[in-house]
């Protein structure tokens, strides 16, 4: 069996084409574009004086399951509804401030009831390489109170990982958890709600190569 | 003003802080095996999955798309000197030849690891010449949509969205040995990083 291409053998040729790869991505990254797809995430939390940026969160198994589902889908239709469908998505505030993210998680620890008053979303085509869909939840003044020590993006998913070329004909499960920070992570500290000023939230999922 | 100073943050508590998607590629064909540990995604490969992942609703009617019988492919192609863009549509020099057989699979090996195989067989004097480049082709929306849109109409068919080729570095130019079948193997695994 002659093997060309496995990267631990003595091959002379293979080792030139080593080198000049590791050269080139150091160098200038031609011919590396699109290597990998990295999906990170950045919340930005706005409530009166308080302002913070974090620039990740924790994905949860079941969104990871969720992505490969839609990308081995076959046919959708009958109007069912997905995703971001209305009422389908959400984000969601805790009180929880001990509990570490983990992969099997379902739902934020301890989970505010109250929905944000508004909701949006954007796609953008930030640049070759590069695209980002955003969510900006708003709860007014005065509606929600307390402390938050958890965030939730709550998304409507298949949580099942589903068979090669699966119909998409019914419903997604409606608010299940995408992705949660905490201050348990460490991701950012625990912080009381100021009831005299709105609480924004926006949560920007960029997808890029790497 | 809170001012938040950042506490020592320990690798441990850093599980699933992104998505990343990587994919390798087996080749075999009488003697000659070859695995490459990495792909390149191409843009519209790109814009697919952030449009999948805010799709709202599909239309009425059945909509047929991604992976639908007839919709991805895997392509080989002959050119050795071109390396891939992300802005890439096609392979440079495509076999017009598909595959004899085509299937796909997923696979759940542990949490936080999701993989898609895709795997395409050409027996044996069915495809000739060289080899210089291979390209995954899926049925794609390729142009990014707006938040919540409704998949109202089939998506596109056999779109390249990911490539490896003799000139990126990635394996070198093989001729086909036609007394053996050809078969390539395209794992893309979705993990937590």
């Amino acid at each position: 069996m002659e093997s060309i291409g496995l990267a631990h053998e003595v091959n002379f040729g293979r080792l030139r084409i080593g080198l000049s790869r590791a050269v080139r991505r150091r160098l200038t990254g031609v011919g590396y574009i699109g290597e990998r797809i990295r999906v990170k995430a950045e919340v930005e939390v706005w409530n009166g004086e308080t302002h913070f940026i974090v620039t990740h969160n924790h994905f949860v198994q079941q969104g990871l399951i969720h992505l490969v589902n839609f990308l081995t889908v076959q046919r959708t239709g009958g109007g069912f509804l997905y995703n971001c469908a209305s009422g389908y998505y959400t984000m969601k505030l805790g009180t929880d401030t001990t509990h570490i993210t983990d992969a099997s998680m379902t739902a934020l620890y301890s989970e505010i009831a109250t929905e944000p008053n508004t909701l949006l979303g954007l796609n953008t085509n930030v640049g070759l390489g590069v695209k980002r869909f955003t969510v900006t939840a708003t709860w007014n003044a005065g509606t929600v109170s307390g402390t938050v020590g958890e965030l939730g993006l709550r998304w409507g998913m298949f949580t099942t990982l589903q068979g090669w070329a699966w119909d998409a004909y019914t419903n997604a499960s409606t608010k299940q958890l995408l992705s949660r920070l905490s201050h348990a992570d460490k991701d950012f500290m625990a912080f009381t709600i100021n009831t005299g000023a709105p609480l924004t939230i926006e949560w920007r999922v960029t997808f890029s190569f790497t | 003003m809170k001012v938040w100073i950042p506490k020592l943050q320990l690798p441990w508590l850093h599980r699933s802080r992104g998505i990343t998607i990587r994919s390798e590629v087996e080749v075999w064909n009488g003697k000659t095996h070859i695995r490459v540990g990495h792909n390149h995604f191409v843009d519209q490969g790109l814009i697919n999955l952030v449009n999948q992942l805010t799709m709202g609703s599909g239309a009425i009617g059945n909509q047929q798309q991604q992976v639908y019988s007839g919709y991805y492919t895997l392509k080989l192609g002959r050119d050795t000197t071109t390396p891939t863009t992300a802005s890439m549509t096609a392979l440079v020099d495509e076999v017009a030849t598909e595959p004899n057989s085509l299937s796909g699979a997923k696979s759940n090996p542990v949490t936080g690891t999701v993989r898609i195989t895709v795997t395409a067989t050409w027996l044996a004097g069915t495809v000739s010449g060289a080899v210089g480049e291979l390209g995954l082709r899926w049925g794609l929306w390729s142009s990014l949509q707006s938040f919540g849109w409704q998949a109202s109409a089939n998506s596109n068919t056999k779109w390249l969205m990911s490539r490896i080729s003799n000139a990126d570095g990635d394996f070198s130019a093989f001729t086909i040995n036609t007394g053996a079948p050809l078969t390539i193997e395209w794992r893309i695994t979705f993990s937590f990083i």
